[in-house]
């Protein structure tokens, strides 16, 4: 290649450069805007929260669930053997 | 005798070029890093194994009618693998720290400056004869700068299928090296006071901010950047999969079985891009230098911005986790959160990293977007 033809590239991408970070920094720049938009309009229409969100308890609540089962066996079991203990 | 020498003839010890054999202890470096080092191994793995395949004498993988060849002309020739990622990666993605503040944006735009670089810096290496890189070459090649396989797969597969396989390993071997790359430059910008800064903690965002938070970013690349959407449409799409809630089994599938079985894919067919004539050149010396200098770039951008966001804001700004907006997600906010303990042990960055860190993904789409738009 010659040098004037890849000095015209470097031109080139000098003014990618430029308009490339340019164009990111206003893209992301409006995004924050946007962000900060959402945030208001949350705010002003709280509006009710999506209901999927009751179902997550529900998933910690299962091992909660199993630990008072073993408990009520527990205590059955041991109601059982003090009752044999006692009309043995 | 005849016979012998036809029997002879079928094996492929009698077809073995130099070429070939380099490129298959290439494939093997590759697999050992992978197996041994753990580097990005979900990808350098496949990746190895492709190589290795692609250049075994008489087999054909890459030729039509072999596997490799369909898998590559199916998926990255169409753009559709990088695009399948990118929608998984969106539903892997939680926004509430960048939601939380969204400021951050700037760190991930300033983290772009390492691809418009090395952009000018691919260039700039015509002069040194053997090269030969033009602007779309040149602009694939900077997008390793964004720290992002998919993107840097999908921008070179438009931009320049025959770098694509140098491109893509560069990509992904920065990508695990950013834990040595990044805290050298990082520590060098930063005085030992800049590093021990605390952050105020991030407040609770909604769940209905986060559901329309990916409309709002699709809404606004559809209207200024729609070239950027097929990249940031899909990473939308898989981002309010995730979040919407309602849609459970399909988010489950993007972020699990389909991203697996599409990276199986996608690195063998990045390996079927490593063949002997289109990986051994000078040109593949100067995408692995251009590489390691486009993400020292981004990093030290990344930090000056955050050096400067925290003279001018009210809230304190530590400048590490500028260094977390070159995507690589989560790798970087990793590093930056590492490097702030090591500062102040009771400092944990790693929420406040994880903000610019996904504004980087944001930032390289939009980055290779721009290019899509003025190179392609």
């Amino acid at each position: 290649m010659s040098a004037q033809s890849i000095n015209e590239l470097l031109f080139e991408a000098a003014t990618l450069l430029m308009v490339g970070m340019g164009f990111v920094f206003v893209f992301l720049t409006l995004l924050i805007v946007a962000v900060n938009l959402l945030k208001v309009f949350c705010e002003r229409f709280p509006g009710q929260e999506p209901k999927t969100l009751t179902r997550t308890p529900s998933k910690t609540a299962r091992p909660a669930q199993v630990n008072e089962d073993k408990n009520i066996v527990a205590a059955i079991t041991a109601a059982v053997h003090a009752h044999r203990q006692a009309n043995r | 005798m005849e016979q012998l020498a036809i029997l002879w003839d079928s094996t492929a010890l009698a077809h073995f070029e130099l070429g070939q054999v380099i490129m298959m202890a290439v494939g093997a470096l590759l697999l050992y890093l992978a197996i041994v080092h753990g580097f990005e191994p979900l990808l350098l793995f496949p990746i190895g194994f492709g190589a290795v395949l692609t250049n075994i004498p008489l087999a054909g993988f890459t030729e039509p009618g072999g596997l490799l060849y369909y898998i590559y002309e199916v998926g990255i020739h169409s753009g559709v693998f990088p695009l399948l990622i990118f929608m998984g990666v969106g539903a892997m993605t939680d926004f509430g720290a960048l939601i939380a503040n969204p400021r951050m944006l700037l760190l991930g735009a300033a983290a772009q400056f390492g691809i418009f670089a090395t952009l000018f810096g691919a260039i700039a290496l015509n002069f040194i004869p053997g090269f030969d890189f033009t602007l779309k070459d040149a602009s694939a090649i900077a997008i390793i700068g964004g720290a992002d396989g998919p993107t840097a797969i999908f921008l070179a597969s438009r931009l320049s299928p025959d770098l694509l396989g140098a491109i893509a390993v560069a990509a992904y071997s920065y990508m695990a090296l950013v834990p040595i790359i990044q805290p050298p430059i990082m520590k060098a910008l930063t005085t030992p006071e800049e590093r021990k800064i605390e952050m105020a903690q991030l407040r609770h965002v909604s769940r209905k901010e986060k559901i329309l938070f990916p409309l709002g970013v699709l809404l606004l690349t559809i209207l200024f950047l729609p070239s950027a959407t097929p990249l940031v449409g899909m990473f939308c799409f898989g981002n309010l999969m995730k979040e919407c809630g309602v849609v459970d089994r399909l988010s489950k599938t993007a972020q699990n079985e389909l991203i697996n079985i599409v990276t199986i894919f996608l690195g063998l067919a990045v390996g079927s891009k490593l063949s002997a004539d289109k990986f051994l050149t000078v040109e593949t010396l100067g995408i692995l230098g251009l590489g390691a200098i486009a993400f020292a770039i981004g990093t030290a951008a990344g930090v000056i911005m955050a050096k400067i966001m925290n003279r001018f804001s009210s809230a304190s700004i530590n400048p590490l986790i500028g260094a977390a907006g070159v995507s690589a997600v989560p790798m970087a906010a990793r590093v930056a959160n590492k490097v702030g303990l090591e500062a102040n042990p009771h400092n944990f960055l790693l929420m406040h990293a994880m903000g610019p860190n996904v504004a980087g993904v944001l930032g390289s789409a939009v980055a290779a977007g721009v290019l899509l738009a003025l190179v392609g």
